[in-house]
């Protein structure tokens, strides 16, 4: 197949092959011939949105034990193996998924197939209790190194429980809390393992330097006697939205307070995402964005920022400011609430929307440069489309955004009254 | 073959009336487990890196170009050799603040203006400050690269801030600074810079500044840098994308050839770091720290050193990937940290080696045992297999950098700043395969325990005893600034 990025300055064309194992795992091929290196890309479907009461940060922490061995290769041979032949490898968990990612030279792709499918089979009936135990340490170190004694992130820890009810798949942080980490047994483990890391919930792209007919009989050969088995039921949360402002307040060891504003907005790839996305750009998005302007250069902030954090069940919005000196957190929410009520009275004008999609279609470009971008962006089509195929629909809704589309967005789901509200302040002299 | 996938199969034969049949035989078939051997692994690809066109232009600065036409996509790196060094005593940040308002109004436009104009272009724009140089990146759809470059040149040629816009980018500037100190990493890092190099060297202070100097930079300071560094006489362009060299050239002179004149290359004497012997741990107190930083610095080498590569390949082995020596023990064996770097830091005429990272404040002690026996260990020499591996991860990561059309120029301009040819980037790449045992095992010499800076951020009521008991026998406390 052949897909052509419309729209785009200049064409670019990203071909592709895509189809299904028995088994029902999907697969996408993306030759490029351009550098010596292959990518092996598995998206998983499942993240901190499966995990059970009371095992919040499992999903993450399963992540990290996949690279704990199996049977035919134990130990850290995963590493191992990749790197004594050029590769690396890494993954991320997020509310809705786990990506795995095998980067390097493109003899060692049939290995890194080889890995993928051996891991996919018998990860699970290979844990122990020590691997468990060391991957907990290095779990909560990774806590602490990125929310405990980094600068305002302890404030995102809040954010769940502020913006979802209770029972809710995102009523949780991704990293977890250290009691429910201490609390996985092995037999969690084994049991989310055999649930959810199944052929027919993955896919797998597989891009760069190979001969895409002999890539085909390898993963035919080595996922293909992986059985299909029946899947959990998956969450079906209702649409969570905010009667009202809510507020939570914490202390950070930080010199200056910090606002962040959360708004309730449709999930990845739902109708009005990608004029929220371009509203985080119309109003985050460089020195000439409205809030930059009005809090930066109006002298209130010292930094700005307005951003989507797409999810499949509703994403969050957040529009961050950190203050100057002597400017108050209040002084700072009434100017941004005061921006987005302009926002909507003042759709974006002529020049405004030509920047954002000049930015869009720079942005684009340039993310596609990356061999693993690419792999990224066609498993995060088909997770959360059905398809990889809707990279065309994708250029699509960003191109045919209106400035009235975006002033329809921000009344609909930018509503100040409707924000929820972390602040993080100065830490009161007493230490942590 | 493995047993691990043995099927049994019940083969029933044909029935007859008579004679009466024996019982159907089970014949056990063993179909092979695909999964059961590792595939074998091909031999490697040769790797073939583009090679920049070299030109110069009117006014004499350099040009180098690759040409990466895959998409229609251009980045331009202007390099000016200078930099932070050239910062006026008590004034450090002032090379850094006067580059940061090149974009702060330009030519005809002011402060607003330019931003809108860049950004309604979908142009990428910045300046930047090192230790030893000051230069403007420009990424942009190759439409625009005549827009880009207009603004470019009126970046170095017309800066047109004012007063308003200093004192709010200095103040900015200020705020960074100040919530920069409450990050571990950084905070190590700028200290570490200070101790190394000593506060007299030009070198001896972060291009950004500090809290109390960026507060006493003025105008004059940075209008001061700006006319000093930013001419052509030792200017690099290097132009990576969709444009071939004579596209580039002649873009380049219609914007930044005749009008921008050469005269004196605004040099820095390079002071190389003293080698010091014996220093004390250096704490920066950071009470109910969660983790302490861990920041050791040793003698290294210098870009361009013939001994780079086997000092590059020592350090991958010792914290340079996953199964590197530091992480398998302080992150998967003991479960101290979440990831130690080990890298090199080559600069121009001087370098160093880097280990860094964050460990749990509980095990400060023990973990800087462990880390000690490593580096003990490693002067040792490394096995064939970490030989490979080194090489193999060095090379991926070049393969890598050429993805990008930002990643090209900036790769490229790296080699062209420091005064290599156009085939080092793959000279650098054939060495690193030659690099043996032997050379590495010489290199070691580097982690002598005894030339080290060692900059921990952490509680130190709580890592103190640990710190002693680990032999550390001189603690200093110091402020970071």
């Amino acid at each position: 197949m052949l897909l052509l990025l419309a729209g785009l300055a200049s064409a670019a064309e990203i071909p592709f092959e895509r189809y299904e194992l028995p088994n029902g795992l999907q697969v996408v091929l993306v030759e490029d011939h351009s550098l010596p290196q292959v990518v092996v890309d598995m998206w998983y479907q499942v993240g901190s949105g499966n995990e059970a009461a009371g095992r919040s940060g499992f999903a993450h922490l399963f992540e990290h034990l996949m690279f704990m061995g199996t049977f035919r290769l134990p130990g850290s041979g995963i590493d191992q193996l990749m790197e004594a032949n050029g590769g690396w490898n890494n993954a991320w968990t997020m509310e809705d998924a786990t990506n795995y990612y095998d980067v390097g030279p493109p003899q060692l792709l049939p290995t890194l197939l080889w890995i993928e499918a051996d891991r996919m089979q018998q990860l699970g009936q290979a844990m122990t209790q020590e691997k468990l135990d060391l991957q907990r340490e290095v779990v909560k170190n990774e806590r602490r190194q990125s929310y405990e004694d980094e600068p305002y992130a302890v404030g995102e820890l809040e954010v769940p429980s502020l913006m979802y009810p209770k029972g809710h798949p995102y009523d949780h942080t991704v990293i977890g809390s250290h009691e429910d980490l201490t609390a996985a047994s092995v037999d969690d483990v084994k049991q989310f393992f055999a649930s959810w890391y199944v052929p027919n919930n993955a896919s797998l792209v597989v891009a760069g330097d190979f001969d895409p007919a002999a890539v085909k009989l390898v993963i035919a050969g080595y996922f293909g006697v992986i059985p299909k088995q029946a899947l959990p039921e998956r969450p079906h949360p209702e649409a969570v939205v905010a009667s009202q402002k809510a507020r939570v307040t914490v202390e950070d060891d930080v010199d200056y307070p910090q606002i962040n504003l959360y708004f309730h907005t449709p999930g990845s790839f739902q109708p009005g995402e990608a004029e929220i996305q371009l509203l985080g750009s119309l109003l985050g998005g460089g020195e000439s964005s409205r809030l930059y302007r009005d809090l930066v250069i109006g002298g209130l902030a010292q930094d700005v920022s307005a951003d989507q954090m797409p999810t499949k069940y509703g994403s969050l919005f957040v529009i961050s400011a950190t203050a100057n000196d002597g400017v108050s957190v209040q002084q700072m929410e009434t100017a941004i609430d005061a921006e987005l009520r302009k926002v909507v009275a003042t759709p974006a004008s002529a020049p405004e929307m030509e920047r954002l999609h000049n930015q869009f279609e720079y942005g684009f470009l340039d993310n596609l440069q990356s061999l693993q971008n690419r792999a990224v962006q066609l498993n995060q089509y088909w997770a959360y489309t059905g398809s990889p195929d809707y990279l065309v629909k994708d250029l699509a809704r960003f191109r045919d955004a209106t400035a009235e589309g975006l002033r329809d967005a921000a009344a609909r789901w930018l509503t100040p009254e409707q924000a929820g509200i972390v602040v993080v302040n100065p830490r009161a002299e007493g230490g942590k | 073959m493995s047993r691990s996938a043995l099927c049994v199969l019940l083969v029933l034969v044909g029935c007859a009336p008579k004679p009466v049949p024996p019982p159907p035989p089970v014949v056990a078939v063993e179909v092979p487990d695909p999964l059961a051997a590792r595939p074998a692994i091909g031999a490697p690809v040769d790797f073939a890196p583009p090679a920049p066109e070299v030109a110069t232009l009117s006014n004499h600065a350099g040009l180098w170009v690759i040409n990466r036409p895959a998409l229609p996509l251009v980045s331009v790196v202007l390099h000016v050799p200078g930099g932070s060094a050239l910062d006026p005593v008590g004034h450090p940040g002032a090379a850094w603040l006067s580059d940061r308002l090149m974009t702060q109004g330009a030519g005809k436009l002011d402060a607003r203006a330019f931003a809108e104009t860049a950004e309604r272009l979908g142009i990428e724009l910045s300046a930047s400050t090192d230790l030893d140089g000051s230069q403007i990146t420009a990424s942009m759809k190759k439409d625009q690269l005549e827009a880009a470059l207009g603004l470019v040149a009126d970046m170095v040629l017309h800066p047109n801030w004012g007063v308003p816009d200093f004192k709010r980018e200095r103040e900015l500037a200020v705020g960074e600074l100040t919530q920069a100190l409450q990050e571990p990493p950084t905070v190590a890092a700028r200290t570490a810079l200070t101790l190394w190099y000593g506060k007299n060297n030009p070198w001896g202070h972060p291009a950004e500044g500090t809290v109390k100097g960026m507060g006493q930079v003025t105008v004059k300071d940075v209008q001061r840098y700006h006319t000093q560094v930013w001419n052509a006489a030792g200017a690099t362009f290097t132009v990576a994308g969709d444009i071939t060299l004579a596209e580039a050239q002649s873009a380049l002179e219609s914007h930044l050839g005749k009008a921008w004149v050469a005269s004196k290359p605004a040099g820095v004497a390079v002071i190389a770091a003293p080698l010091y012997t014996d220093r004390p741990v250096y704490v920066v107190d950071s009470p109910g720290a969660a983790q302490t930083m861990f920041y050791l610095e040793f003698p290294g080498r210098p870009a361009g050193d013939a001994r780079l590569p086997a000092l590059r390949t020592g350090t991958i082995a010792l914290g340079g990937t996953f199964t590197s020596r530091l992480n398998a023990l302080l992150r998967e064996k003991r479960g101290y940290t979440y990831g130690v770097k080990a890298r090199t830091l080559p600069r121009h005429g001087d370098g160093s080696v880097v280990v860094s990272s964050r460990i749990r404040t509980d095990v400060t002690g023990p973990a800087l045992s462990d880390l000690l026996g490593e580096l003990k260990s490693i002067q040792l020499g490394i096995s064939e297999e970490e030989l490979g591996k080194a090489r193999g991860a060095y090379k991926q990561d070049q393969v890598e950098a050429m993805e990008s059309v930002a990643g090209v120029a900036s790769t490229f301009s790296t080699y062209q700043i420091g005064g290599f040819g156009p085939g080092q980037f793959a000279g650098d790449l054939v060495a690193m395969g030659k690099v043996t045992g032997d050379a590495v095992k010489a290199e070691m010499a580097a982690y002598d325990w005894k030339h080290a800076l060692v900059v921990l951020v952490g509680d130190r009521a709580k890592i103190e005893p640990g710190l002693t008991a680990a032999g550390v026998t001189k603690i200093e406390v110091v402020d970071p600034g």
